[in-house]
């Protein structure tokens, strides 16, 4: 039953792409096929986190795997742990809050194809195991966006989609290259690698005789050089202290590669460093998406010229794939280089913070005052996982959910207020609280979670982050620095929110705006009522990521220390 | 019927067996050429049917004949090999997507020389299976000539069409310097050497590495770049591809460069000095390395600026080409050539697709950018078709271009780093990844064009009647290049086909 | 062996150094000229360097190889004359729609 159920989480966007491609041009059947694939994603994805929350590992709940091509070691596997089921649950969610969005009058069966292969790239970003297909999920999302945002987007749209197409590009060619050089040092014959106990554990199956197996690997004991026999796992289970090691040759398994992590951490290119290389060369990829001063550049262009789901979608979801891909792809691999530039990742993570919430200040422009938000709201998750802290790194993806919520809500709000007054100069509005009150009660309390308010989701994220980066040598400064972000944002959020809702009507003709629809309030009403949720009993998501993270220190720790 | 068959087929002698396709395409193209003469205005596509027949029954003979297992022909001028069996297959099958895409062509409809093309597209498909199975300089030298002249007719066939014309005239022009220099080369090795056969002559000059050897092997290169598009002798591909019938500027973009790369691929190793582990020299790598890290250079950043889409596609063309010659650069290794033999079929279906996508929407044959505007509205299923060769051509997963790039590629890093070749091919692929980069900017451009902007105000584009048969090449093209995505399998195969199978 | 055809009364060398001349002499025919006749031409002079190698490397040598230069000779020209058939009918394809055979004035397709 739950063999290629996580490919079925990959197919049936798919599937809604080919269905909405072939359902007549201009109908509302379109939009309903939309709407009905986010819903069974919502479902789907929602009893997969529930079980993934239900159990005690904090290894891989679901693993498929199809050997395609062995001799080079390109398999089709697909995981889901702790970290993916919740961004594939948020991702859900942000669909489902997305596909509402769709402005009535796009009805175009193009349209809907690309946006649910968009969801194709994501979903398969998520629950990717193998590095060929999580570069191949990776690319797919590049030409559906570029076509939803150059064909409906804003009066700037085709420069915009072109800046977000090349920058995005750029970055995945840096990790096409450390994909091939990684590929290229990993062990030709196989090489017996020590592993942690720990790791060991809590990922292990057992095989038909009773002995322990790692990601399809025999796990072994013995000397290095001398004998080496397989371990029962009952013994691993029970606790027993032995050197354990697992035979690791070239394969593109992102499992395979997180073993090998002492192994890259002693080759070298050149003469440079095989470790710090890919990790620069992985961070620019990620980087860009995340994205983190200097590589931001597309973001405020592209969140601007996109139309509202668009948007939408680019801020709740594709921005965490760039912090998911840190977490997943580039931190286990390279601990050593991590904490070596944790330094530097923290003032990354802080400049952004600062440029961010100082870029928003300045904003004119609703949707571009967000789109720096955004900016400003990601760069805590790259201090929380700067700060290589337990703390830091929960914080980092409860904040990736907080801001998922947050910019979801936002975006969709000042696409009310655009259909409506059909454009977004702050100081066009004023005294909308009068006219709109749900309006206005979503939007405050949409700037409240973004502005961190203790009560709602963004407290606790950001919380997770400053304690972590505060308790880390490398990070003190850079958290110090960061808090100072959340000032700044409160900053930007309030003097927004004052201006648009408050003070006198300044324009008599926006007292005819009607208030929300039924429609926007259904797409706004779950998310908000995720983030009060989640504000006061954070534990539902902590609990859930949390040992995921402590998981992921143990791995850095145990590397550091070891090595 | 058999013992008839077989009687003819013992009659030919053993040492033509191996040439049966070639023979093929031969008669077809004579006998085409009578039924080209005694047919009216109105039946030239008699004459394509007939040419798209024949390279079938020619596909299908090679199919049939199977690899022939390195049986010297014709006293070891002509020696087929696994390489030359890709070559045969490939030409012959874009001659026959070709072919098809012609006999819809609203920009050939109705004119006399229908048929002129027709068999002009065989005679490059038979020039590169020659081209393709040379050890003998002098054969080698009469398939590039072959080759050479049915494309110098193939860009200007059209006589009254004053850009054909400009294209025609500027290749033949161009392309029989490079043939000169190419045959001068020649001559000087056969003189030192006394012998045609490559492998004698690398066995009795190469290991004096003399400068007069070195100059003309120099000599022979330059003229192989030239056919192969590489910089610094690219000048010519943008007009030529410009000026000529767009059908025909697609065939004449693949094609003839994976004969040329075939055929440098049979000669390069015995030409070109090796160490006694088999390596080559630093210099020669870097010089091989530079040529195409200059290629891909100047195809990506020129590609940006073009207003023309065949031109977009000309200089992208030379950026391929580069990346191609990083493979050569290995010193082909198996894998780096069946990973090449892997971009070349990429290259081949998403090149000639998006070419004969753009014949379809441009209509009366002017492709600038801003004559393809709003084709979208105007023939969708044709715009979505060049949507996927155009992003096969970036490299995006998971079509065909991605499937090549990541083979070849990786290869050349694996070569790079492990073979001992120092940091040039690591630096080669970084450009190729750079131009890649650049490239797909050119090629967003195009799809701007066609799916984004909008027509100007007021431009009147006549109603086309959407021809079918031009669009069945193209949609097999675009089908190919999702296929092949999943092509991987295919390096294996092309592995054992090189190792003697 | 190559030492001893330069050298010696009845060398080779001025063969050589004559078709060295004749194909510098063709290119440069082929980078000045602006008829496109006059440019044909110069692409003949190069070929024919190429023969007279083959000649002069054959005289020097074996009688199996002078058969082989002599053959490779009549390749040349035969080919050559091939090509420049192909040149001419385009050049009188340009001239029947430019009515100049002037290559600067051949310029529709520049680059734009």
């Amino acid at each position: 039953m739950d063999a290629l159920l996580l490919s079925t989480v990959i197919a049936i966007p798919a599937l809604g792409a080919l269905a909405s491609w072939c359902a007549p041009e201009r109908s509302d059947l379109q939009k309903r096929i939309t709407i009905g694939i986010a819903v069974l994603m919502l479902v789907l994805t929602g009893g997969l986190f529930w079980a993934q929350s239900a159990t005690a590992t904090t290894g891989f709940l679901l693993r498929e795997r199809i050997p395609l091509l062995p001799q080079w070691g390109v398999a089709w596997h697909l995981g889901m742990d702790r970290l993916s089921a919740t961004m594939i649950f948020l991702t859900a969610i942000v669909q489902f809050a997305a596909s509402l969005a769709n402005a009535p009058k796009v009805r175009f069966r193009a349209y809907h194809a690309m946006f649910q292969l968009l969801f194709v790239g994501v979903y398969g970003s998520f629950l990717a195991l193998d590095m060929v297909f999580f570069y191949c999920f990776w690319e797919i999302m590049l030409i559906p966006m570029f076509f939803l945002v150059a064909v409906w987007g804003g009066d700037d749209r085709k420069r915009a989609a072109v800046k977000f197409f090349l920058y995005t590009m750029a970055g995945s060619m840096a990790m096409l290259l450390a994909i091939f050089l990684l590929n290229v040092s990993a062990p030709r014959e196989s090489v017996p690698m020590v592993v942690r106990a720990e790791e060991v554990r809590e990922n292990m199956t057992t095989g038909s005789g009773g002995e322990a197996i790692l990601y399809g690997l025999p796990v072994m004991t013995g000397a290095v050089g001398g004998q080496q026999s397989l371990v029962r796992s009952a013994d691993i289970a029970a606790g027993r202290k032995l050197p354990l090691y697992v035979p690791l040759s070239r394969s593109f398994d992102m499992l395979h590669w997180k073993l090998l992590a002492p192994w890259w951490a002693q080759r070298q290119i050149f003469g440079i460093g095989l470790a710090g290389l890919c990790l620069g060369l992985f961070f620019v990829a990620f980087a860009v998406k995340v994205p983190s001063v200097p590589l931001h550049a597309w973001l405020p262009h592209a969140h601007v010229q996109a139309p509202t789901a668009i948007s939408v979608v680019l801020a709740g979801i594709l921005l965490k794939l760039g912090v998911y891909g840190l977490i997943r792809v580039a931190w286990p691999l390279f601990p050593g280089a991590v904490a070596q530039a944790a330094w530097l990742f923290g003032w990354i993570g802080a400049i952004s913070i600062v440029w961010g919430g100082l870029a928003a200040l300045g904003q004119t422009d609703l949707k571009r005052l967000v789109a720096y938000s955004s900016i400003s709201h990601m760069g805590f998750c790259l201090v929380g996982l700067a700060s290589g802290t337990a703390q830091g790194i929960t914080g980092a993806m409860f904040q990736c959910v907080s801001h998922g919520l947050s910019a979801s809500l936002l975006f969709l709000l000042v696409g009310v207020i655009y259909e409506r007054a059909h454009h977004r100069r702050v100081d066009g509005f004023g005294g909308l609280a009068q006219v709109m009150p749900k309006f206005s009660a979503l939007f405050l309390f949409s700037a409240m979670v973004g502005a961190g308010l203790p009560g709602l989701a963004g407290f606790v994220g950001e919380l997770g982050v400053l304690l972590g980066a505060w308790s880390a040598d490398a990070t003190r400064l850079a958290g110090f620095v960061s808090a100072t972000g959340v000032i700044l944002s409160a900053a930007y959020l309030l003097w927004m929110v004052q201006r648009v809702l408050y003070g006198p009507l300044r324009h008599p003709e926006q007292s005819a705006f009607a208030d929300l629809s039924r429609t926007e309030l259904a797409s706004l009403l779950p998310l908000a009522a995720l983030s009060l949720l989640l504000g006061v009993w954070p534990s539902l998501l902590q609990d859930v990521v949390g040992p995921a993270s402590a998981s992921l220190w143990g791995h850095m720790a145990w590397l550091q220390g070891a090595w | 019927m058999n013992e008839f068959f077989l009687q003819i087929l013992t009659a030919i002698p053993v040492s033509l067996r191996g040439l049966f396709p070639e023979l093929l395409i031969a008669t077809a193209i004579c006998l085409g050429l009578i039924l080209e003469w005694s047919t009216a205005v109105q039946d030239k596509r008699l004459v394509v049917w007939f040419c798209a027949i024949s390279a079938f029954a020619g596909l299908l003979l090679c199919w049939v004949v199977g690899v022939p297992s390195g049986v010297v022909q014709l006293d070891g001028t002509f020696v087929p090999d696994a390489i030359t069996q890709f070559i045969r297959m490939f030409s012959l099958g874009g001659a026959l997507l070709a072919l098809l895409a012609l006999n819809g062509s609203r920009a050939m409809h109705g004119r006399d020389e229908l048929g002129d093309a027709a068999l002009l597209i065989l005679s490059v498909a038979l020039g590169a299976m020659l081209l393709a199975s040379a050890k003998h300089l002098l054969a080698m030298y009469i398939g590039l000539e072959f080759l050479s002249l049915s494309s110098y007719g193939l860009a200007g066939f059209r006589s009254r069409d004053p850009q054909a014309s400009e294209a025609g005239i500027k290749y033949v022009l161009y392309g029989a310097v490079a043939s000169a220099v190419a045959i001068f080369g020649i001559s000087h090795l056969w003189g030192m050497a006394g012998t045609f056969d490559v492998t004698e002559i690398g066995n009795r000059l190469v290991a004096l590495q003399t400068p007069a050897v070195y100059a003309s092997v120099a000599l022979v290169a330059a003229a192989f770049a030239f056919k192969l598009g590489l910089a610094p002798f690219h000048f010519w591909s943008p007009d030529v591809y410009q000026g000529c019938p767009t059908v025909a500027a697609g065939f004449l973009s693949t094609v003839p460069k994976a004969a040329g790369f075939a055929a440098i691929l049979h000669i390069l190793p015995d030409l070109l000095p090796s160490s006694a582990a088999g390596l080559p020299s630093a210099s020669l790598v870097n010089a091989i390395v530079g040529m195409a890290v200059l290629s891909i250079a100047v195809g990506s950043t020129a590609a940006l600026v073009q207003k023309d889409a065949k031109r977009l596609l000309a200089f992208s063309s030379t950026a391929n080409s580069g990346i191609m010659l990083l493979a050569v650069s290995t010193w082909i290794t198996r894998d780096a050539v069946a990973a090449l033999g892997l971009y070349l079929l990429a290259y081949l279906v998403a090149n000639l697709g998006a070419f004969l996508a753009l014949d379809i929407l441009s209509g009366d044959g002017d492709t600038s950018l801003a004559n393809l505007k709003g084709s979208w509205k105007r023939r969708p299923r044709v715009v979505v078709a060049l949507v996927v060769c155009v992003s096969s051509l970036a490299g995006i997963p998971p079509l065909a271009g991605f499937a090549g790039k990541w083979a070849l590629l990786s290869e050349v890093v694996r070569t790079g780093l492990e073979d001992g070749f120092g940091t040039v091919l690591v630096v080669g692929v970084v450009v190729a990844l750079a131009g890649s980069v650049a490239l797909a900017g050119a090629y967003l451009r195009l799809l701007r064009a066609t799916v984004v902007d909008e027509d100007a105000e007021g431009s009147v584009h006549p109603y086309i009647q959407p021809a079918f048969l031009a669009e069945v090449p193209l949609l097999l093209c675009a089908g190919a290049s999702i296929a092949l995505g999943a092509g991987f399998p295919l390096l294996a195969l092309f592995h054992s086909c090189l190792a003697g199978g | 062996m190559i030492e001893f055809l330069l050298s010696g009364p009845d060398r080779l060398l001025p063969y050589l150094a004559v078709s060295a001349v004749l194909f510098s002499l063709g290119a440069l025919a082929c980078a000045i000229r602006r008829n496109a006749v006059g440019y044909l031409m110069g692409i003949e002079l190069m070929l024919n360097a190429a023969n007279l190698n083959f000649i002069a490397y054959g005289r020097f040598r074996t009688s199996e190889a002078a058969a082989q230069g002599q053959v490779a000779t009549l390749f040349v020209i035969a080919l050559a004359a091939a090509e420049a058939a192909v040149a001419l009918g385009l050049v009188f394809a340009v001239f029947r729609t430019f009515r100049d055979v002037d290559l600067e004035k051949v310029r529709t397709l520049h680059g734009d």
